[in-house]
């Protein structure tokens, strides 16, 4: 087997799997496809070097469009799941994807146990606002008075989460927000979010062309943050309290020890055993 | 009152809505309700109703979902969802508190193949799983069954003699998506067929009390008997209220278990869903070309499992067929299984399984003709056939 050192540098294409993509025409999870394949380009990991899990919806689908390691996993449990891979093996590059349901709903409690635990993987969430699987329903990011979902048919009447205000409060050592309608920009933040060493979190806005068409306008809204990130969180809590929602780029990036199950000194079961002999 | 094309879908989310309001006079209806493929329709149907009292509740997974009907039904409301596949497996946990605080919660299943590999399509394998957690169990044929089923289930399950929670099963797609001829209730006819929901524990400002505290086995075990024993008053009270059903929509509603052919037949094809509708199909063509004497079982309550009936219709068979849209890895198909454990016994008839629609294929009239051609050729019973593979 050759050694990744002498083959040839693999370009974005080649972190692409043959399948095609069965997200409707439009929709914004292309544009994270290529992000994430320009990104591992750009950083040159190799494919089997990679994995990639994913839980349940549309942007889940992303794994077996990849081609790098991948798994689908169940709804909402990508993160739990991710986490052991990584502490079986701590030299892959760990990417966890999906959308805001299934992050921030039904998953929503590995979410922030997951930054909080803070291991080395990077967690990109393609945020349209809506369950798309299941022909759009309101999601936890959906606005309280979006009323076009059956379920919903008089809103949610809940206030949206801000994943990136969750992540923060939950302890998330790289915080980032990216746009579809710039997938340059949305690589380079994938760039810094898998070169950091802890939890790192990207949402990315990406609009849903079929349930919320209304999101097409998003491109005329969404600009850069004004300010350089920062490693104060009260400061990121501040910024992103006054933030609509709309403003791209890293937000926040902080030093702390990337938790590593294991290590330490080896366990005796020989005198543990003894404790029970008769 | 007129038909309409409606799905299987349309007619439990209409049941459980004149369901709901049925309960206005007491302590209203509600709804806990979180999508999935193929059973969305229903809970989307059920959140147009404005009930004049309770509430359709949208939550963020299958497990609160459940859990708030668990809540609601504590408070003595009327309580229903809807779920399917591995939506379900993520709900059981509560879904076995819903049986063990007796509550009577009814629960429209659209049986779809558990993943991973993800697959939407058809397989009774989700509701299966659930064969021990003392829920009632009852597969429907058709979008009508469907219908009056989710009807007679809250009506069962509120029963005083019984108060167990219900499952409602249909075929994903088969019964779930396709229109069929309904004849649909009217909220008038409901509100005379199920009386008001009285759930004798539910809370009482005067006697508060605690429900679900830790108990000593002596104290599980008596518990456990009494999900047996009202497990097993279910035919008989299912019968009653069939009666009481017929008397409200002057129409019959599908049995428990349904014979058709079975007083000649020396071969006995057992069925279950949307299966049953095409093995009659079969057995019509089989009856009239004269030479086979072919009848069929066709089971709608699963649990608790009609073992008396079953044995009185197969009595005078030489064979038995069993077809099964699951598969319990090792020991085939789990009507199957039971089938051989309610005929055990000395002279019971050669039984043998078959693996029909696992994961979604399609059981189509040929398939069940080589079913039929398999059985009829067969002098002893083998390991299950599979079809499909």
């Amino acid at each position: 087997m050759a050694l990744a050192a002498d083959r040839p540098p693999l370009k974005a294409r080649d972190y692409k799997s043959d399948i095609k993509p069965v997200w409707c025409p439009g929709c914004g999870d292309f544009a994270v496809l290529s992000a994430i394949t320009k990104a591992l380009a750009f950083l040159e990991r190799p494919r089997e070097e990679v994995a990639m899990i994913t839980g349940i919806g549309c942007s889940s689908r992303i794994a077996a469009y990849t081609r790098v390691y991948g798994f689908h996993g169940v709804h909402g449990r990508a993160l739990a799941l991710a986490g052991g891979l990584k502490a079986a093996r701590p030299d892959l590059t760990v990417l966890v994807a999906g959308g805001d349901g299934d992050g921030l709903s039904i998953g929503g409690n590995h979410f922030i146990h997951a930054c909080r635990r803070n291991m080395d993987m990077t967690y990109i969430v393609m945020d349209n606002e809506v369950y798309g699987m299941t022909k759009g329903q309101a999601s936890p990011t959906t606005d309280a008075d979006w009323d076009r979902s059956k379920l919903t048919p008089r809103g949610t009447g809940i206030r949206p989460f801000n994943p990136a205000a969750l992540a923060l409060t939950a302890g998330a050592t790289f915080i980032a927000r990216g746009f579809t309608g710039d997938p340059n920009g949305l690589a380079k933040i994938l760039v810094s979010a898998i070169e950091h060493r802890g939890f790192s979190f990207v949402q990315a806005l990406s609009p849903c062309k079929t349930f919320r068409p209304e999101q097409m306008e998003w491109k005329k809204h969404v600009r850069g943050f004004a300010q350089p990130p920062t490693h104060i969180g009260a400061l990121a809590a501040e910024r992103l309290h006054a933030d609509d929602g709309m403003s791209t780029g890293v937000i926040y990036q902080t030093d702390y020890p990337a938790f590593q199950p294991g290590g330490g000194e080896p366990g005796d079961p020989g005198q543990f055993e003894a404790e029970f002999r008769i | 009152m007129s038909m309409q094309l409606v799905t299987g879908n349309h007619a439990a989310g209409h049941a459980f809505g004149l369901a709901g309001e049925a309960n206005r006079t007491a302590r209203g209806a509600v709804c806990g309700i979180y999508p999935i493929t193929p059973q969305t329709e229903i809970v989307e149907y059920v959140a147009k109703f404005s009930f004049s009292k309770g509430a359709v509740v949208p939550v963020e997974s299958e497990h609160s979902a459940m859990g708030v009907c668990l809540g609601a039904a504590m408070n003595g409301a009327r309580s229903f969802t809807a779920s399917s596949s591995n939506g379900l497996a993520y709900m059981a946990e509560n879904v076995m508190v819903a049986s063990f605080y007796r509550l009577p919660i009814v629960m429209a299943v659209v049986n779809r193949t558990l993943g991973p590999p993800w697959n939407i399509w058809a397989d009774q394998g989700d509701s299966l799983m659930f064969r021990d957690f003392a829920w009632i169990q009852l597969y429907c044929e058709t979008s009508q069954d469907v219908a009056d089923t989710s009807l007679l289930a809250f009506r069962l399950a509120e029963d005083p003699r019984i108060m167990l929670p219900v499952m409602v099963c249909m075929d994903g797609f088969i019964i779930s998506h396709t229109s069929m001829e309904v004849e649909l209730a009217e909220q008038e006819q409901v509100d005379r067929f199920l009386p008001p929901c009285n759930v004798p524990h539910k809370l009482d400002f005067d006697q508060p009390k605690t429900m679900g505290g830790m108990t000593f086995p002596q104290e599980t075990v008596a518990h456990r008997h009494e999900l047996q024993e009202a497990m097993g008053r279910v035919p008989a009270v299912f019968e009653e209220h069939r009666e009481r059903f017929r008397d409200v929509f002057d129409r019959d509603l599908a049995g428990a278990v349904e014979a058709y052919y079975c007083e000649d037949a020396d071969t006995i094809f057992v069925t279950s869903g949307s299966i049953s509708t095409t093995m009659r199909d079969v057995i019509d063509k089989r009856r009239e070309r004269g030479d086979d004497k072919v009848g069929m079982v066709a089971i709608k309550m699963f649990r608790p499992f009609p073992v008396d009936r079953i044995r009185e219709l197969c009595a005078g068979a030489k064979k038995v067929g069993v077809l099964d849209r699951n598969c319990s890895a090792d020991r085939g198909g789990i009507f199957w299984q039971e089938i051989r454990a309610a005929m055990q016994g000395g002279g019971h008839p050669l039984i043998q399984g078959y693996l029909t629609g696992v994961g979604g294929c399609d059981v189509i009239p040929k398939t069940v003709h080589e079913v039929v051609d398999d059985l009829l050729g067969r002098s002893e019973a083998g390991e299950p056939v599979w079809k499909g593979v």
